[in-house]
């Protein structure tokens, strides 16, 4: 008996974490359908769940010659403010949602072959309780610029 | 000594905890610092953000590659692709996914330069190489139905390439095959860094197109940083191998006018992929 517990235990664990990512996963999938308007996915679809007061990031090589859309989402169930900034390689800040209204993307075209981080940060809104938690998902897109 | 009732509780407890930390690691691709030189940024980073969780790293599709090869005035050169029919060749998962990869990329190829029947044979290939490795099911009937009825539509084609690839890696990172998922994107990464560096050879020295292939060395330390998270697979350390003797010759290539090193990368490259493909 107990061994069947543990087997049970174990696989719902297992597809708890299979669910989590792939449930993340579709979030973006939906949400890049939705806000990626004419620009391409590039990638992969970069979401997993996150509590609030965590961070992530992400690491994109951008080429000149292409127009570039990055976009931050979170699920519903986390805090409406996400933040996050797009930073060259020297950490100089290149754009900051904070300053610009909490907007959800950002659209960007590169003079040069670069590095950029992407970083993001649930807000922490919900300290007593206990933590906010729902999928972030970083999504870039790219098309071809006008010359 | 037998373990109390307690005690076993908490012994299964933390195991399903670790257990399920591994899990999420892994299909989040969160770095473990594995990469050296990955270490040294991540502790930078810790310093500004002590609470990143999960570093992504996003390369270039391979449709976003062959748009810039476009975007730099790159002409189509069919002889430059991976034959389709070399399938035959591929009968390991290993040897199958870096092909699916190759395959993906002279794919994005053909169709950023509208080369119909091209697209088409290597659509098929694709899909042969994607029903052997387990991963047709990313690809919907709608999908299929779409393509043969749309490949005069450029764009559409386009979105659906690029929306087949995302859906085939995030089927295998859900499906615990990450290492295959990683293999097809290096495939991609060196077939689009082998035409560029070929097409550059051919044109002249076209500067944009230079220029261009000196940019993939950021592209190239993403992938090494994705693959050392699955470098316990020999496959994956041959390639992190293979990789990382580009980034040598990357090291001592600063500028365009640097020849000699240029036509050292490009050899490089070549001989890599060509042995890929054999």
């Amino acid at each position: 008996m107990t061994s069947k517990i543990k087997f049970l235990l174990i696989f719902l664990l297992f597809n708890f974490a299979i669910n989590s990512t792939a449930q993340c996963k579709s979030f973006a999938e939906v949400q890049a359908e939705k806000l990626l308007g004419n620009y391409i996915q590039s990638g992969r679809y970069n979401a997993l769940k996150l509590d609030e007061g965590d961070e992530m990031l992400m690491y994109k090589t951008l080429s000149p010659g292409l127009n570039y859309r990055f976009i931050v989402i979170g699920s519903s169930d986390l805090p409406a403010n996400i933040e996050f900034k797009v930073l060259d390689w020297n950490k100089n800040v290149l754009f900051d949602n904070k300053k610009n209204n909490y907007v959800n993307h950002w659209d960007f075209k590169s003079a040069q072959n670069q590095r950029v981080r992407i970083w993001v940060k649930v807000p922490l809104v919900n300290e007593s309780k206990r933590p906010l938690r729902g999928c972030i998902a970083i999504i870039t897109g790219f098309k071809r610029s006008s010359k | 000594m037998k373990l109390s009732n307690l005690s076993k509780k908490k012994v299964l407890l933390f195991f399903s905890s670790f257990l399920l930390t591994v899990l999420l690691n892994i299909s989040c691709n969160e770095d473990q610092n594995s990469n050296e030189d990955e270490t040294i940024d991540q502790t930078q980073l810790e310093r500004t953000h002590d609470k990143v969780r999960v570093i992504f790293y996003s390369l270039p599709s391979p449709i976003e590659v062959s748009m810039v090869l476009e975007s730099c005035g790159a002409e189509y050169v069919p002889s430059l692709l991976n034959p389709t029919n070399n399938i035959d060749r591929y009968n390991t998962s290993f040897s199958m996914a870096i092909n699916l990869g190759i395959y993906g990329a002279d794919l994005s190829y053909a169709s950023i330069n509208k080369q119909a029947q091209s697209t088409l044979n290597y659509m098929s290939a694709s899909l042969k190489l994607s029903e052997e490795l387990g991963i047709l099911e990313a690809i919907t009937d709608d999908q299929l139905k779409i393509i043969s009825d749309s490949i005069n539509n450029h764009d559409a084609i386009l979105h659906i390439i690029s929306e087949t690839f995302m859906k085939s890696n995030s089927y295998l990172e859900e499906n615990s095959r990450p290492e295959i998922a990683a293999a097809i994107i290096s495939g991609g990464w060196l077939e689009g860094l082998y035409i560029g560096s070929q097409l550059a050879i051919m044109s002249d020295r076209n500067t944009d197109l230079i220029n261009h292939i000196i940019g993939q060395k950021y592209a190239l330390e993403d992938l090494l940083g994705l693959l050392s998270i699955y470098n316990d697979d020999k496959n994956i350390k041959q390639i992190i191998k293979e990789i990382k003797s580009i980034q040598i010759i990357y090291e001592t290539l600063d500028n365009t006018n640097n020849k000699v090193q240029f036509t050292k990368l490009c050899e490089k490259v070549a001989s890599i992929r060509n042995k890929y493909i054999e």
